[in-house]
This record gives C-alpha cells, structure tokens and sequence, in this order.
C-alpha cells in the first residue's frame, strides 16, 4: 500500500512505513492505487519531510507561492487607505509651508497677504499674478505699503515656493476625488451613512473593511478614542469615552450633550450594518439606513 | 568577541550577537561588527523579545545551528534574521505572518539568506499551512494576540516534534488590558503546563513593557 501527499515542493508518495519512495511534480499517474493518508498518518508524514534534502525547496517553492499571494492581496481598500492617510499628511505639511510662505511673502507685500483669508486662493493668486497687479487690486500704491524692495532672485525663491503650495492644493482635491470615488463604488452603504470624509477615516483606522465587519458596533463607536478608553480601562476612575471619530458626525453633532453618547451608539449600529451590507455586496439601501437613523430620534 | 553558553550566540561586553549568514547585508538598523573576517550582527534586546529574555537570564531556547524551526508573527523579521544566523545553512526557518505588509519585507529578508520559508498564513489556522512545512524542532510565537496561547498550543500538537521546544511570548494587554500582567501571566502558564513542561519563564520588563516569554518542552 502506497500514500500520496501533496506538498508544496510536489508530489510526495510514501510506502506503508512512511518512508519517502520518491518526491517530484506530477508523480501520482505514475503509481496506481494511491491511498489519501488520514489524520493520524499525517504526523508520520509531517516527520518524513524533515529531510534535508528537501529544505532548499521548501524555501524557494515557499518563497514563490508567499509572492503570488502578497500579489494578491491587494484589494481597493488598501488604495482607499493610502488615499485617505495621504490626505490627512496633505493637510498637516500644507499648512506648514502655507504659514511659512505667507510669512516670508509678507516681507515683500503685507497688504495682500492680510487681504486674502483663503490660503488656497491666496497661493493660487501670487502663483499667477503679477505683484503690482494685485497691489492694483487692493488699492495699494507701492510707495504706500510696508513691503520691502526685495530682489529679483529673492521674488522667484518665494514664488517657486508659492507654485509647489498650488500644486499640493491641486494634488488634496485629485487626492479627495479619487478617495470618494473608490469609497462609493466599494461602500455605497457607508458612505451614505457616515458620509465619505468620515467613511474613509473608519477606514482608515480598521485598516481594511473586512476588520471593520469583523468588529461589534461597540468597537466602531469608539475608533479613534482608544487613548480615553485605555485611560478608562486601567484605571475606572477616568470616565469611559462615548464616542471617537464619529463625533465628528453631524448627527452626533446637532444632538444635545447629554444624548450625543447615545447617537454616537445608534450611529455605530447603523454604520456596522452599512457597512456589512457593503463588504458582502448586499443591495444598496442607505437612505433607508440613514432615514430609520434620524427617525428614530425624531419621535 | 566570544561564544556564549548557547551555540550560535556571541557575546561582546553586554551585547549579542549572531553570525550575519548574509555578510554585508542589514536586516533592520543593527550594527555590524567583523571580528578576524567573520561578521556578526548584534541582536538588540529592545527589538526583539528573544534576546531580551535571553539577556533577562533564559538559560536556552532550544534553538541551535541544524534546527527547523516554525515562527509565527514573523512579522518584517527582525528576530526571525537572527533565528535563521543561528540555525545556519543547515537548518531552515519557517516564518508565518498574516498580515501582506509585512510579509513583503519578510520576503525579500528571505531571498537574502537562503534558510527562510516565509509564508502567508494565519497562524490560528494551522491546517491551511500544514502541506507547507514539515514538523519541527521548535516553535517560537509571538502574534499578540487575544488568544495567544490556545494558538500556540494547537500549533505544537500539529507540528512540534516530541522532546522539541517551544517559546511563546505573552503580550498582557492584547490578552486583558483591565487585568494585572502577572495574573494573565500566572493564567498562561497553568494552560500551557497542562500541556507541556515549562522549563523557563522569563518576565522582559523594561526591554518590553508587560511581556513575558514561555520557554516549553514538548513531552
Ligand atoms: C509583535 S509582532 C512580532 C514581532 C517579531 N516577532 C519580531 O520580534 O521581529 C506580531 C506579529 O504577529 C502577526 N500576527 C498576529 N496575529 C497573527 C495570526 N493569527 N497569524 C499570523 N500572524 C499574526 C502580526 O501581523 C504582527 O506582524
């Protein structure tokens, strides 16, 4: 009696002692009546293997079929993720260099600066207006402001930085496209529901949305307060978190102080539907999700 | 720089080492150090809970030059680079992760040395990776996990060899974070003496914060 066993390094056939009889790739037509082992046999087997000879092709055959599947792991969610983090980073590093640009410009025409709120707007219209024109603009007479005559090379320093500024301006809004694209067409539910900025950062922090259908609607209420609720749990006496990043949400938002912890919960239950329905690809009902949601407060 | 007590370890001043089985080549940020033509890396007990039991007094680990050895939460593989210089050219170490991230480190960690089987894999699913490997001298685990040590458990029956080691660290919070460590710690080894004999239990506070490691003997 002979045994067949499929191994990642191939085809493996043992006699009745479980000893290796030969080893190689589609080796089981070459022998007839080859019996399956059972589960006790599979020890015996799992030993047999441990032959040397065989270990420089566990490695390799290993390391062939580990880069198939990371090759495959790749689904929409990881996409969505690097979208949604690079957005927060956009974020913080414009606003950095926003505040330093607008420092080092104002040297050179105060006025406009303090005339603009919008740091968008402002990078926009130093990026592509001339200076005198935007003095024009604000009534200012040059002999009038308290911007220093600066130099020709020094104007340019400033300006090339003015026109990187525009440009990650350009890249956030691209960035926020396509972040929102991807979340409607994979998580038409969540979004209606948590609306997308909110949607992604849930995302963002279970890591894919598989973990988020994995997690109780008590988890979901609380991403993104895991510090307070660590507080919380080693130490009773520092009050348990009611919510985290949903508070952000405008139906906690609008609630009264005291009932946002409760909108917060109801507001996770529903996002933990929308967001199963989703991942397991169920009919979209998320204005239905959302009305029940508003309703029931409503009463 | 000097053998230690356990085979493949070296010991400078109040560092280890292990032989760099891939000279030149860094896995992490740690030094290298050539001494008479052989290049050794030293293994940082702040990075890799191995060697901080070992530092913290572990008397072994069952690990040496010829083992076959099953890491699970091999994660970008730091500790499994210094595992597979012990083990050496002779002996193999297979490497579990699940998470793809990290296993695309893992693999090119792999490609580097020659002795490394990473796999993509959960590790509480010891059957999806059984035709994968084959039994094993020793089993380290480290997954930080809820249910570290059932995992474990289930992975030394399926694959540990009778007489063979295994090393399991305990992260206390990813068990309870409302309970005391030593308690969770306390808990872990009377399941795993159930089991096994444990032979060392190793405590790796400061090297890291609220962690233990589990030296068993398979009977
Ligand atoms: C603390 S890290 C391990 C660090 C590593 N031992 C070292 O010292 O270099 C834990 C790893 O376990 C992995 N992990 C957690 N649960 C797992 C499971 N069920 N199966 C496989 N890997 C798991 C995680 O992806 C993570 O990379």
């Amino acid at each position: 009696m002979k045994y067949q066993y499929s191994s990642i390094i191939g085809d493996v056939v043992f006699d009745n002692q479980f000893h290796v009889v030969e080893q190689g790739h589609n080796l089981f037509k070459k022998y007839p009546n080859l019996q399956e082992p059972d589960e006790h046999h599979k020890v015996k087997i799992q030993m047999a293997m441990r032959d040397k000879k065989f270990f420089a092709a566990f490695v390799k055959d290993n390391i062939a079929q580990t880069k198939q599947d990371v090759k495959r792991s790749v689904i929409p969610d990881n996409h969505i993720v690097h979208a949604v983090n690079l957005l927060e980073e956009l974020d913080t590093l414009i606003n950095t260099i926003v505040k330093r640009l607008r420092e080092w410009y104002e040297l050179w025409n105060p006025e406009f600066s303090k005339s603009i709120q919008s740091h968008e707007k402002f990078c926009e219209l130093i990026a592509i207006k001339k200076n005198e024109d935007l003095l024009k603009e604000i009534n200012i007479d040059r002999k009038h402001s308290m911007g220093a005559e600066i130099s020709p090379k020094d104007q340019d320093a400033i300006l090339q930085l003015a026109r990187r500024c525009r440009d990650l301006y350009t890249l956030r809004s691209s960035t926020q496209s396509y972040a929102e694209s991807l979340l409607q067409e994979n998580y038409p539910n969540l979004c209606t529901v948590a609306g997308s900025a909110i949607a992604g950062k849930l995302l963002g922090h279970a890591g894919t949305g598989r973990r988020l259908v994995m997690m109780p609607a008590s988890t979901i209420q609380l991403l993104g307060a895991e510090k307070a609720l660590f507080r919380h749990m080693r130490n009773k006496r520092s009050p348990p978190p009611k919510y985290g990043l949903l508070f952000q949400h405008p139906f906690v938002q609008s609630a009264r102080k005291s009932e946002q912890g409760k909108h917060a919960r109801a507001l996770a239950d529903k996002l933990s539907m929308a967001v199963k329905i989703d991942y397991f690809k169920g009919v979209y009902c998320g204005d239905r999700l959302k009305k029940e949601l508003e309703e029931k407060f409503n009463k | 720089m000097k053998a230690s007590k356990l085979q493949g370890v070296y010991e400078e001043g109040r560092s280890l080492y292990t032989q760099n089985l891939a000279p030149g080549i860094r896995v992490y940020d740690e030094a290298l150090v050539t001494v008479k033509g052989i290049e050794y890396r030293e293994w940082n007990p702040t990075k890799s809970k191995l060697a901080a039991a070992l530092v913290k007094g572990m008397p072994q680990m069952g690990i040496k030059p010829g083992s076959i050895v099953l890491y699970l939460g091999a994660s970008t593989g730091t500790t499994v680079s210094h595992v597979s210089d012990i083990v050496g050219k002779e002996g193999i170490v297979f490497a579990l992760d699940f998470a793809p991230r990290v296993v695309r480190d893992l693999v090119f960690v792999a490609e580097q040395r020659g002795n490394i089987a990473p796999i993509l894999g959960d590790a509480a699913q010891p059957k999806t990776y059984a035709h994968r490997i084959c039994a094993v001298d020793v089993v380290y685990q480290d997954v930080a996990q809820k249910d570290q040590a059932g995992i474990f458990i289930k992975n030394c029956r399926e694959f540990l060899m009778p007489g063979g080691f295994g090393l399991l660290a305990i992260k206390a919070r990813s068990v309870d974070i409302a309970k005391k460590p030593k308690q969770i710690f306390r808990e872990v080894r009377d399941q795993l003496a159930k089991e096994f004999t444990v032979v060392d239990y190793r405590e790796l506070d400061p090297l890291e914060k609220d962690h233990c490691l589990f030296l068993c003997k398979n009977r």
